[in-house]
């Protein structure tokens, strides 16, 4: 980090609400709101010189790829001039948002942190409510937190929540604790004790030309396979402007028989079907069938959408599918049922 | 009382010395002092399940900050950002003719809480600044997080007290019982007081 006083940029995209000075709850709705939000938070102008952009008001329509690509576009627009990148983010979507900007942003050589409120816009839901006492915890802390670590030496998209960093593709949503509600095992990248300490395991910063790829495919399902369930139901269960599948479940519970005429449906639609975390041996003829090593739920859906929006191509997508290109893939020791 | 003491990186064999004289000084007042000049695995492990269960930084854990900001260090800013934010009693100290930037420069004087109190030292002079910051603590109204717990029980003529005085208040019972210890026990307490000003002399 050159020794010069820090630039971030803070992109609004929702999870905005605090409690202000005057016990009034505030957040960025509309691009008017920034200057008065950020008076509210005056202290994080200590840490370094801010300078927002407004994205999205994070009310009514749920985050979609059209956002992810704004996010992704915007970045590198600005990539040049700030040293990191502060994202407000609603916490129920986070995930997908950060693990779709970790496959976005290629050759990224400075931070890009999601943070925000444990509390959304509106959050009337039974989510919302679950948070009970504990959702005025944080905001502030988490912001002093994610501006603190986009000015240091880390090159990754992670999501910054309560006293843990994370990296974006390795972080699932905690849906049993509502105060820890991110969590990634022992692969967290750094750690709130009386400051931030990073892990040796990060990416550094580095001088990159940011490559963004951001074409993204919605048309992907994740469906399951059942025991007695034949090819023909399950793929005539899937709608037919379809890209791609995931089945999250047990290809196992389809007999081996099966197989060949699975993947000779799926190659009549030309729609690859997606196996995380599929051990067993498939015949490299079965090429429909795609074993990818296993990945956060979440993280696979966004990487299939993010694969085949690159491409259509099934030997391409395959490669694409099982190569490692932003530390997704789970340690097997991690293995999550 | 549990008070974080982040001392700046510093090669000059003087400002290290004071560093240290600061922590004595906190310590000789009954503190528990949590510093930078120890190791992180010296700290209690208490607070830090508590920070870890309630998904919080240690920092949150104390009552109060004091830094020596001799040296210009990121950390600074990171941690007075995070008081002015807690709202913790903080000390920021800088030895008389530090040439660090004050990071506070960067907020408007509006904008810089009375919690914060910023001094130079000297030898002579860092007593003083620590007995600032514990009477400020002492009467402040960021004074300490109740956060130790303890089982107490009550007659019912207590209970039935209690009830009478807080109905239709704003005040918990526990509220009601911690102002009364301050104002009304602690406060008019002349031996406590001697005490407390011997050890922060």
């Amino acid at each position: 980090m050159p020794n010069k006083r820090p630039k971030i940029c803070v992109m609004f995209c929702g999870g905005s609400k605090l409690i202000g000075r005057l016990n009034k709850t505030l957040e960025v709705r509309s691009e008017p709101d920034i200057a008065r939000w950020l008076d509210e938070v005056p202290e994080l102008r200590i840490i370094a010189d801010l300078d927002p952009v407004f994205i999205f008001d994070g009310s009514g329509q749920a985050i979609s790829p059209d956002i992810w690509i704004q996010l992704a576009r915007q970045i590198k627009k600005h990539y040049a001039q700030y040293d990191g990148f502060v994202i407000m983010h609603a916490f129920d979507s986070m995930v997908y948002t950060g693990a779709a900007l970790s496959f976005m942003l290629q050759n990224l050589g400075k931070p890009v942190i999601l943070t925000g409120a444990q509390e959304n816009t509106n959050d009337d839901t039974d989510e919302g409510a679950n948070l009970g006492g504990f959702r005025r915890l944080g905001i502030r802390a988490n912001l002093i937190n994610a501006v603190q670590v986009a000015t240091m030496d880390i090159a990754e998209v992670c999501i910054m929540f309560g006293n843990r960093l994370m990296r974006a593709t390795r972080t699932h949503r905690n849906q049993n604790d509502p105060v820890n509600i991110f969590d990634s095992g022992s692969d967290t990248l750094g750690k709130v004790d009386f400051g931030i300490k990073l892990n040796e395991v990060r990416q550094r910063r580095r001088r990159t030309g940011l490559l963004v790829r951001a074409e993204i495919s919605s048309d992907v399902v994740v469906t399951g396979i059942h025991p007695g369930m034949q090819p023909q139901a399950l793929l005539s269960s899937i709608g037919a402007n379809v890209a791609g599948a995931i089945l999250p479940a047990n290809l196992m519970r389809l007999p081996k028989s099966e197989w060949a005429e699975l993947n000779r449906q799926a190659q009549a639609r030309k729609l690859p079907l997606i196996l995380p975390g599929f051990a067993e041996h498939i015949p490299a003829s079965l090429q429909y069938l795609v074993p990818v090593p296993r990945m956060i739920e979440e993280v696979a859906l966004v990487k299939v959408m993010w694969v085949l929006g690159q491409t259509r191509s099934i030997n391409q997508a395959r490669e694409l599918m099982t190569a490692n290109l932003a530390d997704e893939f789970l340690p097997e020791l991690e293995v999550r049922q | 009382m549990k008070i974080y003491f982040f001392a700046s990186a510093s090669l000059a064999e003087r400002t290290r010395q004071r560093q240290n004289k600061i922590r004595d000084l906190l310590t000789r007042s009954g503190i528990t002092v949590a510093t930078n000049l120890t190791p992180l695995s010296e700290v209690d492990a208490t607070w830090q399940d508590r920070a870890e269960e309630l998904g919080q930084s240690l920092l949150d854990q104390m009552d109060a900050l004091v830094i020596e900001g001799t040296q210009s260090d990121p950390e600074v800013g990171y941690l007075l950002a995070y008081a002015i934010s807690g709202k913790k009693p903080t000390l920021y100290l800088m030895e008389k003719g530090s040439q660090a930037k004050n990071p506070l420069s960067y907020l408007a004087p509006k904008n810089i809480p009375a919690n914060i109190l910023v001094r130079t030292y000297t030898d002579h002079t860092i007593d003083r600044a620590v007995s600032e910051l514990l009477e400020q603590i002492e009467h402040s109204e960021y004074a300490e997080t109740p956060s130790i717990k303890f089982t107490l029980r009550i007659t019912p003529l207590i209970e039935q007290y209690l009830h009478w005085k807080t109905h239709n208040t704003e005040l918990s019972k526990a509220d009601f019982l911690r102002q009364l210890i301050i104002d009304e026990v602690i406060k008019k307490d002349e031996e406590y007081k001697k005490y407390r000003h011997r050890h922060t002399e």
